[in-house]
């Protein structure tokens, strides 16, 4: 999860080959009528496509109807699925220009490098952190961060604590959740998602960053206020 | 702390994390933040919660798609099999044409 993400995907590791063999075969169940495996798929990334859309068009219920379409123009295209690239990277992309053309007929056009100057607020407050005039330890923890790795292991496993990552994500920015979404969750690495999003590697990083960034400030104030 | 690498304070540590867990740090500024971490609880903490966050994002559960999407879809599917790729549905051709 934690790998350079430099690599594009022209030259396939090991694992990426194992992961397009998986692709085709999913791709081969479904050309073969297997609903079950069509369904499963759709299980699998559905929401992410929602929320993702949403972004875009700014509407739940279109971007609803924009992952249906995409699912529709998957069908219909799937023949022309060739592994080149990751079946969920290709989903994602129907699904982004879809999304984006639907914005621009709803003259809704925001363009997502607009959308990624959100914000600056400080990631960590600058009050657990000693002054930068501190005789010793300038700029060092005031006020470290606590072990997770101390807490109960059925802390982290909770469902409340899945709920808790997923409100925190749903608070984000538009254009940092679609990052994270995608990063994180739906595992597209960063060449893939810069090319999706139109941003740059750069802006890429900075929107992940501050995404992670507030997704653990969450789950560090949920933990603490457990704690007190 | 002293020199010897150990020449970022935490608040750069954080700054930097995510381009460490990135891998986009040189060799350099990758060797001066382990130094750190080696040296620092908070800052090791501070790595250890975030790769945390990442895993639980990345296990955050398939939620459940509404069924008025599954009888759309599931009829759109059988549809589909019977009648191969609709060739005439609109914009289609443009968004799979690339792969």
């Amino acid at each position: 999860m934690t790998a350079p993400a430099v690599e594009g995907f022209a030259a396939p590791s090991a694992g990426a080959k194992e992961s397009v063999a998986r692709d085709m075969q999913v791709v081969a169940a479904i050309l073969d009528g297997d609903e079950a495996a069509f369904e499963a798929l759709v299980r699998c990334h559905h929401e992410s496509m929602v929320r993702i859309a949403v972004t875009f068009v700014r509407s739940r219920a279109v971007a609803e109807e924009v992952a249906q379409e995409t699912w529709i123009a998957t069908l219909n295209g799937l023949h022309k699925f060739q592994g080149r690239s990751p079946l969920r990277s290709w989903l994602f992309s129907i699904l982004t220009k879809r999304a984006i053309s639907r914005a621009i007929r709803e003259q809704r056009t925001v363009p997502f490098s607009a959308l990624s100057a959100d914000d600056d607020d400080p990631l960590v407050s600058p009050d657990r952190f000693l002054g930068s005039d501190h005789p010793l330890y300038p700029g060092h923890w005031a006020s470290p961060p606590r072990r997770w790795d101390e807490m109960p292991e059925a802390r982290l496993l909770a469902r409340e604590t899945r709920e808790r990552v997923l409100a925190a994500v749903d608070d984000l920015p538009p254009a940092q959740r679609a990052v994270i979404m995608l990063r994180d969750l739906q595992g597209l690495d960063a060449p893939e998602v810069c090319e999706l999003l139109k941003v740059s590697d750069g802006n890429q990083r900075v929107l992940l960053h501050r995404a992670r960034a507030k997704v653990r400030a969450a789950l560090e104030a949920y933990f603490d206020e457990e704690a007190a | 702390m002293g020199r010897n690498g150990v020449d970022l304070s935490c608040d750069e540590v954080v700054r930097l994390v995510s381009d460490y867990l990135e891998g986009v740090l040189t060799h350099a500024e990758a060797a001066r933040f382990e130094a750190h971490i080696v040296m620092c609880d908070g800052c090791a903490a501070y790595l250890d919660q975030m790769r945390e966050t990442i895993r639980l994002v990345g296990e955050l559960p398939e939620t459940s798609v509404p069924d008025a999407t599954w009888n759309r879809l599931r009829s759109v599917f059988r549809d589909w099999k019977q009648s191969g790729p609709q060739q005439s549905s609109s914009s289609t051709l443009t968004d799979t044409a690339e792969s």
